[in-house]
């Protein structure tokens, strides 16, 4: 986690831009803008931002599930920018996406054994996928993993399915995860679980995240680097401490002020106490 | 979108009109199915008296040329029911293939398919099916493969809605970053999860085949062996003066069923649709988009 200048770029996005046609009209929305990345191998990598910064949008295109209007996105030093889908098909399960809301997240027809059968193709043997299912099972732990395989996904908790998408995610052996709001379903008690099992699963595998989060605290505590999204735009980026605590943006500066501080009595004098300054509202 | 054993059925006991036409339905086939083989008399066979109103001797009375009319009705419900079941299934089969192709692959794929649907559909159906048919010829295929023809737009409609919508579910985008074939993530996670929207077109879509049937043999465009419920209105509607029963038999033998088949239709569409659902018997996992 210290090399993040030298370790090899695994995704690389340089000057990505998308819009999108308003129903019913001419006019267009910028939803990302001429965005620049590098996220290098076993690097976490949050981006935080409003609803409606682009931030999604940003991870549905580096997932290649949306195609830019400009920019290239490299994978591995590779561009899948204009690579046909079928060109894609081989290199992208080299980065894999955890969603948002894991009971949208599969199939509502397919068993646990099903799904993760689907990401194992590259295993010969229905025998050799059976046991690979029920490792991956057993390390998201989701214990015993016979147990799980027969069952459909809406037998699963919440916090069982995540996991599974984890799981899932992990079965593509990839270099990069994409989290698009990983957590923001998930109840508190879940939450610790699942971002320890992820910081787990990187020290083991030297994963690189892309966290796509609104929440600071989160990206704070977890990332390496931050990214600030703001209209389209990647306002700020850095480590945590840079960003997040002497904020030179105005707007990662409203944005990390505008976190309640629930963590305890912190004394705090290095936040601003007067977060609604009306001079900067008025600059939205 | 997974119904429990238990809780399969419960569409259909939610509503008393349901099951009546549920039951309707089922004994139709049965008789269809059935009635050949216990009925005495053939069809065709000119037994009796003409024109012999209903008695216990004849209990839907005899025709213009003396055949039994209850005998006429039974090969006729097997005729009109197979043109409703396979008119409609052809429909719905072709109607899934082309929505969900327009839906999925979008752009130019999607708009030559809709401007074709939407050629079928402006155009006046009965008309045009009587026309092909009498272009044709009269042969059961002939009639089943127009009133199909003319009737798969909707099926490709709302399909293609459905599949928009499913298309860009999170499962469906998870398999697509493992790199499975896109014509593979259509076929096994797509069409699946959109078939639900098109199950209660199935009932209707029947109840419009066995509709059109009629109306075509009505018209005398029918084969004449091919005794249909049509062909005996088409019988009937000749001595309507004399013999009201060959008229209204056969009338309200089409106007039942079609109207338990769609009720049938409407049932699972209400079942499917949470928010028309208000009894709550049946619980179907709402996906959250």
């Amino acid at each position: 986690m210290t090399n993040e200048t030298t370790a090899e770029p695994v995704l690389e996005l340089r000057g990505v831009s998308k819009q999108y046609r308003r129903r019913g009209s001419v006019t267009h929305v910028t939803a990302v803008d001429g965005v620049d990345l590098t996220i290098r191998r076993g690097e976490s990598f949050a981006l935080v931002g409003e609803s409606g910064s682009g931030k999604s949008t940003l991870a549905k295109l580096a997932l290649c599930l949306e195609r830019p209007d400009a920019g290239q996105i490299l994978l591995r030093g590779r561009d899948l920018t204009g690579l046909r889908v079928s060109k894609l098909r081989g290199v992208r399960t080299a980065m894999q996406p955890i969603f948002q809301d894991a009971s949208a997240s599969f199939n509502p027809r397919r068993s646990v054994q099903s799904a993760l059968f689907q990401a194992l193709g590259r295993l010969r043997t229905t025998a050799e996928r059976r046991a690979h299912a029920a490792d991956l099972l057993e390390r998201v732990g989701l214990r015993p993993a016979a147990s799980f395989l027969d069952r459909l996904p809406h037998e699963l908790s919440g916090g069982q399915r995540q996991r599974l998408a984890i799981a899932r995610a992990l079965a593509a052996d990839p270099v990069l995860v994409v989290a698009d709001e990983p957590l923001s379903g998930a109840d508190v008690s879940v939450r610790g679980q699942v971002m320890n099992l992820l910081a787990d699963l990187q020290a083991e595998r030297d994963l690189a995240y892309l966290f796509i989060t609104h929440d600071v605290s989160l990206a704070r505590s977890f990332a390496d680097r931050v990214g600030v999204m703001h209209h389209g735009r990647l306002v700020e980026v850095g480590t945590p401490e840079a960003v997040l605590d002497t904020p030179s943006d105005p707007y990662t500066k409203r944005l990390v002020d505008a976190v309640p501080d629930i963590e305890g009595p912190e004394p705090a004098p290095a936040y601003d106490p007067a977060p609604a300054d009306p001079a900067g509202q008025g600059r939205t | 979108m997974h119904v429990s054993r238990k809780q399969r059925w419960g569409w259909l006991r939610s509503s008393t009109a349901a099951t009546v036409s549920f039951v309707f339905i089922v004994l139709l086939v049965l008789v269809a199915l059935v009635g050949p083989f216990v009925l005495p008399d053939d069809p065709a066979a000119i037994s009796r008296q003409a024109l012999h109103p209903p008695s216990p001797d004849a209990l839907f009375g005899t025709d213009h040329l003396g055949r039994d009319q209850l005998t006429r009705m039974v090969y006729g419900a097997r005729i009109s029911l197979l043109v409703g079941v396979l008119a409609a299934g052809m429909a719905i089969v072709v109607g899934i293939a082309v929505g969900a192709c327009a839906g999925f692959f979008g752009g130019i794929v999607d708009i030559a398919l809709m401007r074709m649907s939407e050629f079928f559909q402006v155009i006046p159906t009965l008309i045009v099916a009587v026309a092909i048919v009498a272009l044709i010829g009269p042969g059961l295929g002939n009639i089943i493969g127009v009133i199909a023809l003319l009737s798969w737009p909707q099926t490709a409609r709302v399909t293609r809605a459905e599949v928009l919508r499913v298309k860009q579910l999170d499962y469906v985008n998870a398999v697509r970053c493992l790199g499975h074939r896109e014509i593979l993530v259509l076929l096994r996670e797509v069409i699946p999860n959109s078939l639900p929207a098109v199950m209660p077109l199935i009932a209707l879509g029947v109840a419009e085949a066995i509709l059109q049937e009629s109306s075509i043999s009505f018209l005398g465009l029918g084969s004449p062996d091919t005794i249909s419920w049509g062909l005996l209105l088409h019988d009937g509607q000749q001595n309507l003066l004399s013999a009201w029963w060959m008229v209204v038999i056969p009338g309200l033998a089409i106007f039942a069923t079609v109207l338990s088949l769609n009720i049938l239709g409407d049932a699972v569409s209400t079942a499917l649709n949470p928010r028309l659902r208000l009894t709550g018997r049946v619980r179907r996992k709402v996906v959250t988009p």
